[in-house]
Formats: structure tokens, sequence, C-alpha cells
């Protein structure tokens, strides 16, 4: 394997790339989720963030927590029942120190779809959005949430429209890629393709680095191919404390508690102890078993269970002359080789 | 011997009942996806499950999904797709059912999953729409389960997140969406509720020691109740058993 000028830390990726004022994304939808990236963008205490996300969950809810965002446009916030814990997104929108635009699941998706594509716009089909409050009320897409014009195709039809979007940076964590940066990502895949495509720089976490060969031997795992990713940041336990199917599981214990913070000081203590006082993941880790145990994070860890196999082989060979018939076959015009089948 | 069990139960079994075998199901978070997770483990094993992260018809999991995106919605799945793969089949009217939570709900089954207050300024600021727009918009019947009370059956919701029968019968089809779609059954802690020729709320069928004031005293809206009321039969030892299969550590029920 020759060096690759693609793989850094999360460090270097985010102090690179994550600009203040710029937009991002988080290109996992509700299967594992980028923390290892995150927790680098609030150490680095970027500000004035753009987050377009269409289902947020734990990392979105602590760059909210953290300050870095600005706007977030999404479909949908994860948020525990009891009004008592506290919760970031309700502080801040009383305070206008935020501001949110609400689409749908698949709105959102419709527009990191037409990002990707390069197209102008996508139509969205039952005028959803029209009806509802999510079109009427609009806050910093305003006139350009979406438009609706008459379908050419069926005169008096009205079709709804929403446009592009093409966040500056794309923050992913995968399963595994090569050092090219060849990113295989499998289980639900949710708008990931989309999230990231339709972003100008994409940032990739692994569990693992493997050789070029295995990623060869299985291409239909790849989802972002190496041309589209700048930056591949090698991070074990990346998505921790959510999910990385065939590595470990959500460790919801650990996940609960950030719901369950009951006050803004609780909450920054917990990001005092998880995000800033630890310089990278790795030291995450070590804090977490010094927390909790080895045992606790090898209780996460997930059991065998294979696909099946597959077979990607044909003969690799074109050899005519194998079944007693040359190229000479084929010379005579078509319009010969037809006439000729007739007269047989 | 008594069947002990609890109101969630009550509503999960209730709702489960509600699944025609072979069908497909689009479903949300929570109590959705209990509902149809115990309608395939007991009487409709041919359901077909999509959840619009991308799994399609898990065969039951060891553990309950506690998202749509969970990693367990494709273990052992007949495919793991994507959500435009997914939303191609409610776009093109193969989603039978919708199975939706909701916070607030309006007469005509508009649902509300926003926000509690004002939009900018809000009370308590809820998830939002996720695919309950989508679904609620596209699908054939959409199923919606939730608690009621006189703040969650309000006459005039906060927010209008997902329509329902929006304000009348044909409305829907008026402002472009697909005719014949639309709220079918709203499944509660008290009993289960359809919608009329005036696509307004009515009660279909009331729990086992449910009384008609206690409809009343908690919705903000009047639902109509017909003269004779059937009663939902009680859950089944076996219903309970395959749910607490499910769920063995309470994370919904």
């Amino acid at each position: 394997m020759g060096e690759s000028d693609k793989l850094m830390t999360a460090k270097e990726a985010i102090k690179k790339f994550v600009k203040d004022g710029c937009s991002i994304t988080l290109a996992n939808f509700a299967t594992s989720e980028p923390f290892a990236l995150t927790h680098e963008v609030i150490r680095q205490q970027k500000r004035n963030l753009y987050l377009i996300k269409s289902s947020s969950f734990m990392a979105s809810d602590q760059l909210l927590a953290a300050g870095c965002l600005r706007k977030i446009l999404t479909s949908w916030h994860l948020r525990m029942s009891p009004t008592s814990y506290y919760s970031p997104i309700d502080k801040l929108l009383k305070e206008k120190k935020i501001e949110i635009e609400d689409y749908s699941n698949w709105t959102v998706a419709a527009r990191t779809l037409a990002g990707a594509w390069g197209l102008p716009f996508f139509p969205v089909k039952g005028n959803s959005l029209l009806v509802s409050d999510i079109g009427k009320i609009r806050s910093f897409e305003g006139e350009n949430k979406l438009k609706v014009i008459e379908n050419p195709f069926n005169p008096g039809e009205k079709v709804v429209l929403v446009p592009p979007v093409n966040p500056d940076v794309a923050l992913i964590h995968a399963q595994r890629a090569d050092e090219n940066g060849n990113v295989q990502l499998w289980g639900p895949l949710g708008d990931t393709v989309y999230a990231a495509l339709a972003s100008k720089v994409i940032i990739a976490s692994v569990e693992e680095i493997v050789d070029e060969e295995t990623v060869r031997r299985s291409p239909f795992l790849t989802v972002i191919p190496e041309f589209r990713v700048n930056a591949l940041v090698h991070e074990e336990w990346g998505a921790h404390p959510m999910e990385c199917l065939g590595y470990y599981d959500m460790d919801e214990p650990f996940l609960v508690q950030w719901y369950a913070l009951l006050t803004r000081k609780m909450m920054e203590s917990w990001m005092d102890e998880w995000i800033f006082s630890v310089e990278n993941r790795t030291e995450y880790i070590e804090h977490y078993i010094e927390r909790f145990g080895i045992e606790k994070l090898n209780k996460l860890r997930a059991k065998k269970y294979m696909s099946a196999p597959v077979n990607l082989g044909s003969t690799f060979e074109r050899d005519m002359e194998k079944w007693g018939i040359g190229w000479e076959t084929f010379e005579q015009p078509i319009s010969e080789m037809v006439e000729w089948e007739v007269e047989e | 011997m008594k069947v002990e069990y609890s109101v969630t139960e009550m509503m999960i079994v209730a709702a489960s009942r509600l699944l025609e075998d072979g069908r497909t199901v689009f479903t949300g978070t929570g109590m959705p996806i209990l509902a149809a997770l115990l309608a395939k483990s007991t009487r409709a094993p041919r359901i077909s499950i999509i959840y619009e992260a991308g799994g399609m018809d898990p065969a039951p999991p060891p553990t309950i999904p506690i998202s749509v995106g969970d990693t367990m919605t494709t273990h052992r799945a007949i495919m793991a797709a994507s959500m435009d793969y997914t939303m191609c089949f409610a776009q093109a009217g193969y989603g039978e059912y919708a199975f939706l939570g909701a916070a607030q709900i309006d007469p005509w089954g508009n649902i509300n999953t926003t926000v509690i207050g004002a939009h900018d300024n809000p009370r308590v600021r809820l998830p939002g729409s996720g695919g309950a727009n989508d679904f609620g918009s596209l699908c054939w019947k959409t199923i919606v389960i939730m608690r009621q009370d006189r703040r969650k059956f309000v006459e005039r919701l906060d927010f209008l997140t997902t329509p329902g029968y929006l304000w009348g019968p044909g409305v829907r089809e008026r402002v472009g969406l697909p005719s014949g779609t639309g709220p079918w059954r709203v499944v509660t802690q008290l009993g289960i509720y359809g919608f009329g020729e005036d696509k307004r709320m009515e009660l279909l069928r009331i729990y086992p020691g449910v009384g008609i004031e206690e409809i009343r005293a908690n919705s903000g809206f009047d639902i109509r109740i017909p003269e004779r009321v059937e009663v939902e039969p009680e859950p089944t030892r076996e219903e309970l058993k395959a749910l607490r299969k499910l769920d063995p550590y309470g994370v919904v029920i």
C-alpha cells in the first residue's frame, strides 16, 4: 500500500475543510453517526455552521448544544418526551440563536438528490408540503423553500418543486474503505448516498482500512468512489455510542445519558468530560474504558453473521474458437445473414 | 385466570389487529414498529414491513429497532435498500398502510409532530415530520397510534405536519393528494376511531372497561359516537406472549 494523501487525522480533516459559516451534512441517516468527526468540529469550536440533515439524532443535538450551529434544515430532530429534560433546540429557538427550516424526510432527500444529480429542482408528488404548515411556515429559505409550477405535460396540474442543496462538507462514518478512499457501507442506506454526493467535500471516517483488493472483490458495497472523497480518517469506535453494523451495537445506557441531562450545566460538563478533555477518539475510548471498564466495551462488539457468498466469476475469456465459430461468421452484412436464416 | 396487561399493550395489540395480511406497511418509530412486528409474528405473517431508511421486510429481529434506521431493520431482510428506493413505493401507490405516531390530532385526522406553541417561539419543539408527511400524504390507509387527552385531541393544531382530510370530504383530492388515500384508523388508550362520510373522527370500538364519558372527557373536540359501540377484545395470551418476546426489556411497552 502506498502512502495516501487522503489519509489524515480527524483533527487535520476538520481543520482543513470545515470553515466557520460553512454548510455541513451528516450523511449517515439513522444508522451510525460520525461522532469522531462531529466531536472534532465541537473541539475546534467551529461557529455559525448551517446543518443540512434529514433525520437528526445525538450528533446534531451536540453540535447545537456546543453552539456550533446557526441554521438547521431538517425533517426530524430527536428529543426525549419528558419536557423536564434539557433540550438545546427549545432554548436556542426561544433565544433566536438558531433558525430552523422544516421539511419531511423525503423532501430533504429530494433536495440532496437534485444537488447530487446537478438538477435545477426535484418534483415532489402529492403536494404534501403545500397543504401542510411545513410549506406554509417558512424560515430562512423563504420564497425558495419550494415553488409550485403547472405540469407542462398535464396542463392544470400543480406540481411542487424543491430546489437542490449542495452542502459544503459531508461528514460520514462507514465500516471500511481502502487507502484510496473507496468507502464501503452496509445496512440501511437511508439518504446517505445523495447527502454525500451532493456535498462539495466529503470527509469519511471508517472503522477499518482494507486493501484495494478487498474493495475490488466486493464492489457492490462501495457507496462513495475514491475520486469524491477528500479526507479519509481511520477511527475505530468512530460512531460510538451509535452502532456500526458488523462492528458494534448501540451503547444505549451511554446514549440515553445525554438525553436525560436536566440542565445546561450538566450538558456542558458532559461535553467537557467526553469532548473537550480528550484529544481524539482514541483518548475518548480510553476514557470510556477507565470509567466503565473494558468488559462493558467488549459487550458491544458485534458477533459474526456473515452474508451468503455469491459467485462473481465468469469464464474470463472471449474465445470464439471453443464454440467452433469465428469472427468470419459475422463478416456478411446483417441483411444477408437474415436472408440466409430464412432460407434455412 | 384473568390476563393482566398494560394500557400500552392493549393499544399495540389493537393496532396490530388492523393490518390485513399480505399488505405493505410503512412504519414510524416507537409503538408503530412494535404493532407492525406483532402483526407479522402473529396473524399477518406475510405483511411486508418497509422501513423508510431501506430495511425491507426483515424477519422478526432479535432486538426491536429503536428507529426506522436501526441496523436491525436490515437483519435477515429481503433487501437493504435506501430511502429513495423505499419512497418510490409510496409515490407510486404501493404503500398500503402508513403507521404513524402523533402529538396532536384534529377532527379531520390532520396531525402535528412538529411543535407545541409557535414555530419560531416554541413551548416545546417536537421532533418534526420525519417521513410522516410523505407517508400520510401518499399511503392508502394511514393508522395513527397515540395517547389521547384534551391537549392531544384538539380542534385546532398548533402546526399541521401531516395532512389528514384537511377540512372535509374531497379536500385532499382538490389540493392534489392522491385520490382515495388518507387517515383510516386512530388507536388510543381508550379505543379505536375511524372517519365518517363527512371525514370527521368517529368512535368505532372501545376497550373493555372504558366508558363513553371517558372518550368525551379526553377529547378537545366532539367525537361522533354511534348508538352501538363494539368492545375490542382484550389481548389474548398468545398476543401478549408474542409482544413481550418482541420487547422483553420494555423499551416501548
